[in-house]
Formats: structure tokens, C-alpha cells, sequence
């Protein structure tokens, strides 16, 4: 399961993954690349650092098919809210499985759900509830078009809004132009980018759709500046235009409101997903009680969006998010490893800078490239703290003081240990 | 028609601009030493009427082979130069005889050999496999083709064309083949690429493709590269959107360079 490091210099042990990289074989076979998607082991550097498959989860911890464990600093990507297998939120997801899932008609719990989120989220209305957040992100420009017999979608450079054709970018495998004629890209934070589009595409543009704040891949995450929803949100009421806030991956971390609440503003329709039922599968769309009419007209729906266990589930970890105080916690415990880890890097002589809020922080050792960056993140995950260097990191409120002091060392361990004349050298 | 006119012509320049420059890769490290050697020094400008054009340098024991269109204008002993796209074809055909081509008459049979051999590096590893030394040649063949290919591509491909601000940074794209094979790359400033062959320091984005094989099997986008990077086949380092990108604009040289279209 671990090795000692032939080298002396290395005080902690270094996890191994052969089951991990057996079942990819195997998997490989059946599967196309393996495992897909965001879970890809391409997606992290250096892959033979990382393991590949989970085993189970406990509170800020997962263990891999190797048994080795692992503080997760990725949440699952967003998901894991409160801790793996949450009491609270697996005993109400259990007591509705006794009831039932999937059944002839919902459940009475969606209503439940719904008027609970409406009741949290000041800018809701009303309520809608699907699987995914990229359902939740296209089911919004859908609406957005209806309300505005308009076409257009404009989209922030770089922004990630969900895995359907639209929202992928051109000359992707499988897009074609037609798929994204419809959407137009302007720079973040540029309010007169968006008035430049409204003026060149005018009664045409339905919805801007964005992030709260910006968190693209591979790059520091960037806080709107000062007045910027204020300006986009007077632009979309000039031109009509629908505005959209896909809070999939920030939703209930930053403000249990919403985060356009935590930046001060109000959309007309909100994506959540990832935190709001601690992992079980669901997300929902909010809005502006005078597009609940137009949302009844655009016909969307799935098998499995009507599932009871996710709706009760997610009833009870926005409960619990909200008893115990959560973006609170989550910030403090954030800001906490933010400071540890910089007064660490200034000890061994390196910069680390951070971006973003503390709850969902962009880490990164400052290099002329990412490699020193990527080492650092897959020499610390295989000593078991889990970080991925090529996006932001999720923090939990279940991550606990022996877990920061627990890092810290990790980290610790890695900064007197990393070879910066060659990171990308393994 | 149109398409296919379009297609012509991105073929005709990724023969001149991508797999012309790695003849020279045949001249210094394939075993071909007797045909690489001509009479006497020439420079030859090959290329479309109107169009693009490179330098063909023979210097007795060595071709090099210069496409930058700035230096590339130097003086050349002879031109050549076809009007349409399609007439380009007659030179790169593995199959045809070189003699007795009115087009190819000012091209020397021993260019025209080592041209050929570049091809048939690039269309079919596989079939040279049990040549000395052919692995280690059709990687680096492959290797100069896919750098040069990019910026025509982008240049010039409707869908590659799409990712060409993934290409916008500063710095280097690497592509080394390891442990100690070859490396190429693009290097990015001010919104300019150029092609290089050979080491850089300090890339902004690396790829490490281990042995010969793999970076046939990449380069010629014929490989599923998430499941070679899961095993250690190949490695990705820095910034990975631009390796992304890299990997869609390559699965695009196939479209203009299959095998086929050479017959």
C-alpha cells in the first residue's frame, strides 16, 4: 500500500496504486478511456501520483481501491458538502428509500424541497429539479430564449457551464458549427465587451450566463471587480436580456442565499448542483417569479429527475448547511490552510498564491510554468492530502483541526523535498 | 467542389510546409547516406505559382530544408513551381516512378528518393519496422511533420482554425519522445508560432511520449491518449489546454494526409 522512499530526505511515506492501475486495465477493456470525463487520470499531473478509483468515503476522507487514504481537498469536484456519508443526510435519504425512490408520481418531498429553497434563496420564486448542473445550465438558456424569442447566449471566454454541444467550444469532437453559432464569448469582468455584443446583436441576445465570480481551469480565479454585476445586471434590464448564474460549483459554499448574495446582486435564474444534496444526484433551478410561466412552457424532463432519495437528501443538508452555519465554517477553515500553507512556502523559499474565496480556493506555486505547481499537487496527494493543481480546490465542513494540522505537515514534508530544477522529472 | 478544392489546397501546403521540412530528418538520421548526396551544391525553391514556397538547400551531404517564408527567400538555383495544388501530388507519391514526370524534371532523383522516403515515414511506420534504424527515423519524421502541420492548420483548416487562441500564450510547446529520443515543439510570442526541432528550456507545456511507438501512434492521432496517459505512456505537463488543443488540431492531418490520398 505505501513505500518508504529510498530517499532519506523524504520523511513521510508515498502511497502506491497498483489495484488503482489492475482495474484500469480492466475497465479499459469495456470502457471507452477508462474513466471519463473530469475523473479522467489524464486530468491530473502527474497521473501516477493520484489514485484512480474510490473505495469509500468518511467524513473530509476517502479511501482508494489501494486503501490508502486520502484528505479530499476536491469534494467529489464540488459535491461533498458536510463529509462523506453525512448522518444526517444519510438518514433522511434512508428513511425515504424505505418509502421509495423512483415511483409512479414524485414524491411529496419535492414540494418540500421547492418551497424550502424558495424560502432560502431570496431570488427564488419558484423551483425546478433535474440531475446534473449542465441540465440545469441548457434547461436555462432554453428558458431564457423563450422568454425572449431571442437567440444569442452570451458566455464568458473560458467559461465551463456543462459537458452539452452548446456549451462546448468549436471544432470539438462531435460539435458542430450550428451547435455553437448562438453563443458569443466575451472577457471577464468587461462590462463594455457585453454592451459592444448587445449593440452588434441587437433585440437578439436572450441571456448572459456566468459564474459569480470567474474560476476557469488552469489559471487564478478572479472576483468581479468593483460594480461589475451592478453594470451587467442595469445592461441585461436595458436589452432584456435574461440574466443567468450558473452556481453549480459555488452554490451554498460562498452563501447559503446564493452566491450572487455574497457579491451582492440579483439574477433572474440560477443553476445549483454539486453542494445541495451532499452528493446524492440533483440540481435545480431558481427564478424570478414572472418566468415561471415561460419555464412551464419549455418541455424538459428525465427518468430519474423525479427520484425522492436525492430530494430528501438534499432537504436535509441544506437544513443542516444552514443550522450550522456552513459558508461560515467553510471560510474560516479555508482561510486557515490558506495561511498555513503561504507562511510554509515563504519558510522554504517559494511563493504561493492564492485566488478565490477561501471556501473554494486556487492554490498555486508560483513558477514560469505550472510544473513546480503540478509536482507539488501530486507529490502531496500521494502522501495523502488530495489536491489537483489544475482547478479550484473544495473545502468541507467537515474538515477538521487534525485534518488542517495533518496537511500542513504534508505539505510541509513536500516544499523540503521538491526538486525545482526539474519538477516535470518523475 | 469547393470543399474538396479547399482540400487540395490545405494538402498542398502541408506537403510543402510540414512534410517537406522533415526530409531533412531523412537526410541526417536515416540510412541513405548514398542517395543523399548530389553533384553539386543546389538550392531549390519548391512550391505553388502565387503561393507558398521553400527552400530546398542539397549541400552534398546534407538537404536542409527551410520553410519560414522570411529567410525562405533566399537565392535558389532553380524554381519549381506548380499551378494548381493537386499537381504537388506527383513529387510525394511513393508509387510513382520519378523519371519520366515532366513536373520533376528539375528536381533531382535524390531529392525526389528522400522525399518519398518521408512519406512512406509518415504513412506507414509500421511497415518499416524491421529497417534498421526506421522506428527511431519515422518518430522523428513524425515528430517535424505534426509541428509544422499546426500553424498550417490553423492557418488553414476550417476546424482547426477554432483553437487557435489556445495558442495565443507565451512560451513552448515540447513534444519529447523519451528516454533520450527526440524533441520538437512550437514556441508561441506575440501571437506568432514557430515550428522548432530540438531541445528548448523551460517549455510552458510538455509532452513526453514514451518510446518510438507511442509517439508514432500520437502524433498520427491513433492513439486513445487518456488511457496512454492513465498508464504512463505518456506524459502531460503544464499548461494542458494548449496540449488539448495541440491533440484536436493534429486528429485534422489525417483528414489531408491519409494514406490514400498519396495512391
Amino acid at each position: 500500500m505505501t513505500e518508504q522512499r529510498s530517499m532519506a530526505r523524504h520523511t513521510l511515506p508515498t502511497y502506491t496504486y497498483s489495484r488503482s492501475h489492475a482495474l484500469f486495465e480492466r475497465a479499459t477493456e469495456v470502457i471507452p478511456s477508462g474513466i471519463y470525463g473530469h475523473f479522467s487520470p489524464s486530468r491530473v499531473v502527474p497521473s501516477a501520483y493520484y489514485p484512480y478509483f474510490a473505495a469509500e468515503g468518511r467524513g473530509s476522507h476517502f479511501t482508494d481501491v489501494d486503501g490508502n487514504d486520502f484528505i479530499d481537498y476536491m469534494c467529489a469536484y464540488g459535491p461533498m458538502v458536510l463529509g462523506y456519508n453525512h448522518p444526517v443526510v444519510e438518514e433522511a435519504a434512508r428513511k425515504q428509500a424505505e418509502k421509495g425512490d423512483t415511483l409512479m408520481g414524485p414524491a411529496e418531498v419535492m414540494v418540500d424541497l421547492a418551497e424550502y429553497l424558495v424560502d432560502l434563496v431570496p431570488a427564488a420564486s419558484w423551483a425546478f429539479f433535474s440531475k446534473n448542473g449542465g441540465d440545469m445550465t441548457t434547461y436555462a438558456t432554453m428558458v431564457a430564449r423563450a422568454a425572449t424569442g431571442r437567440s444569442r447566449i452570451v458566455a464568458i471566454k473560458g467559461g465551463y457551464h456543462g459537458m452539452a454541444a452548446w456549451m462546448q467550444g468549436s471544432g470539438q469532437c462531435g460539435v458542430v458549427e450550428e451547435d455553437v453559432a448562438n453563443v458569443v464569448r466575451i472577457p471577464w469582468n468587461d462590462p463594455a465587451a457585453f454592451e459592444r455584443v448587445l449593440d452588434e446583436y441587437p433585440d437578439q441576445v436572450a441571456g448572459f450566463i456566468s459564474t459569480p465570480y470567474n474560476h476557469p481551469s488552469f489559471e487564478d480565479s478572479a472576483l468581479p471587480a468593483e460594480g461589475y454585476w451592478r453594470r451587467i445586471r442595469e445592461l441585461c434590464d436595458k436589452h432584456g436580456v435574461v440574466l443567468i448564474i450558473d452556481d453549480v460549483r459555488c452554490g451554498f459554499r460562498l452563501d447559503l442565499r446564493g452566491s450572487n448574495e455574497y457579491f451582492g446582486f440579483t439574477p433572474d435564474l440560477i443553476c445549483f448542483c454539486k453542494a445541495i444534496a451532499n452528493g446524492h444526484a440533483l440540481s435545480a433551478l431558481v427564478g424570478r417569479a414572472d418566468l415561471k410561466d415561460e419555464v412551464s412552457k419549455v418541455r424538459f424532463t428525465g427518468s430519474y429527475w423525479f427520484q425522492a432519495v436525492p430530494m430528501a437528501a438534499a432537504l436535509a443538508c441544506l437544513q443542516e448547511l444552514r443550522r450550522i452555519d456552513a459558508p461560515r465554517l467553510m471560510a474560516e477553515y479555508g482561510r486557515r490552510l490558506a495561511e498555513g500553507m503561504v507562511r510554509l512556502a515563504e519558510q522554504h523559499g517559494f511563493h504561493l498564491k492564492i485566488s478565490g474565496p477561501p471556501q473554494l480556493p486556487y492554490m498555486r506555486l508560483v513558477d514560469e510554468t505550472l510544473m513546480l505547481h503540478q509536482r507539488f499537487c501530486g507529490e502531496c496527494t500521494r502522501r495523502g492530502a488530495y489536491f489537483a493543481s489544475g482547478r479550484n480546490w473544495f473545502v468541507s465542513t467537515a474538515h477538521t483541526e487534525e485534518d488542517l494540522q495533518s496537511t500542513l505537515q504534508i505539505v510541509d514534508d513536500v516544499l523540503s523535498t521538491i526538486d525545482r530544477s526539474d519538477p516535470s522529472r518523475v | 467542389m469547393v470543399e474538396t478544392a479547399i482540400a487540395d489546397e490545405v494538402r498542398a501546403l502541408l506537403l510543402l510546409l510540414a512534410v517537406l521540412p522533415s526530409v531533412q530528418d531523412v537526410a541526417e538520421h536515416g540510412p541513405y547516406a548514398a542517395v543523399r548526396r548530389v553533384a553539386e551544391r543546389r538550392t531549390l525553391r519548391l512550391g505553388l505559382r502565387g503561393g507558398p514556397s521553400v527552400l530546398v538547400r542539397l549541400t552534398g551531404a546534407s538537404c536542409l530544408v527551410d520553410p519560414d517564408p522570411v529567410t525562405g527567400s533566399g537565392v535558389a538555383t532553380g524554381d519549381v513551381l506548380w499551378l494548381e495544388p493537386r499537381q504537388i501530388d506527383g513529387l510525394f507519391d511513393e508509387e510513382a516512378p520519378p523519371e519520366g514526370d515532366r513536373d520533376l524534371d528539375m528536381v533531382p532523383p535524390e531529392l525526389i528518393v528522400l522525399i518519398r522516403r518521408a512519406v512512406s515515414c509518415w504513412n506507414a511506420p509500421e511497415a518499416l519496422r524491421a529497417d534498421p534504424g526506421s522506428p527511431e527515423l519515422c518518430t522523428r519524421v513524425a515528430l517535424t511533420t505534426a509541428v509544422f502541420a499546426v500553424p498550417v492548420l490553423l492557418a488553414h483548416d476550417s476546424k482547426a482554425s477554432a483553437f487557435r487562441g489556445a495558442f495565443a500564450a507565451q512560451g513552448a510547446l515540447a513534444l519529447q519522445v523519451a528516454p533520450d529520443g527526440p524533441c520538437a515543439g512550437l514556441r508561441f510570442q506575440s501571437g506568432h508560432m514557430r515550428p522548432f526541432r530540438g531541445d528548448v528550456d523551460d517549455p510552458s507545456a510538455l509532452v513526453r511520449l514514451h518510446g518510438s511507438e507511442t509517439a508514432n501512434a500520437f502524433l498520427r492521432s491513433r492513439l486513445n491518449i487518456p488511457a496512454a496517459v492513465a498508464r504512463g505512456d505518456i506524459e502531460m505537463w503544464g499548461y494542458i489546454p494548449v496540449i488539448d488543443a495541440l491533440t484536436l488540431v493534429l486528429e485534422r492531418l489525417g483528414k489531408y494526409l491519409r494514406p490514400e490520398r498519396s495512391r
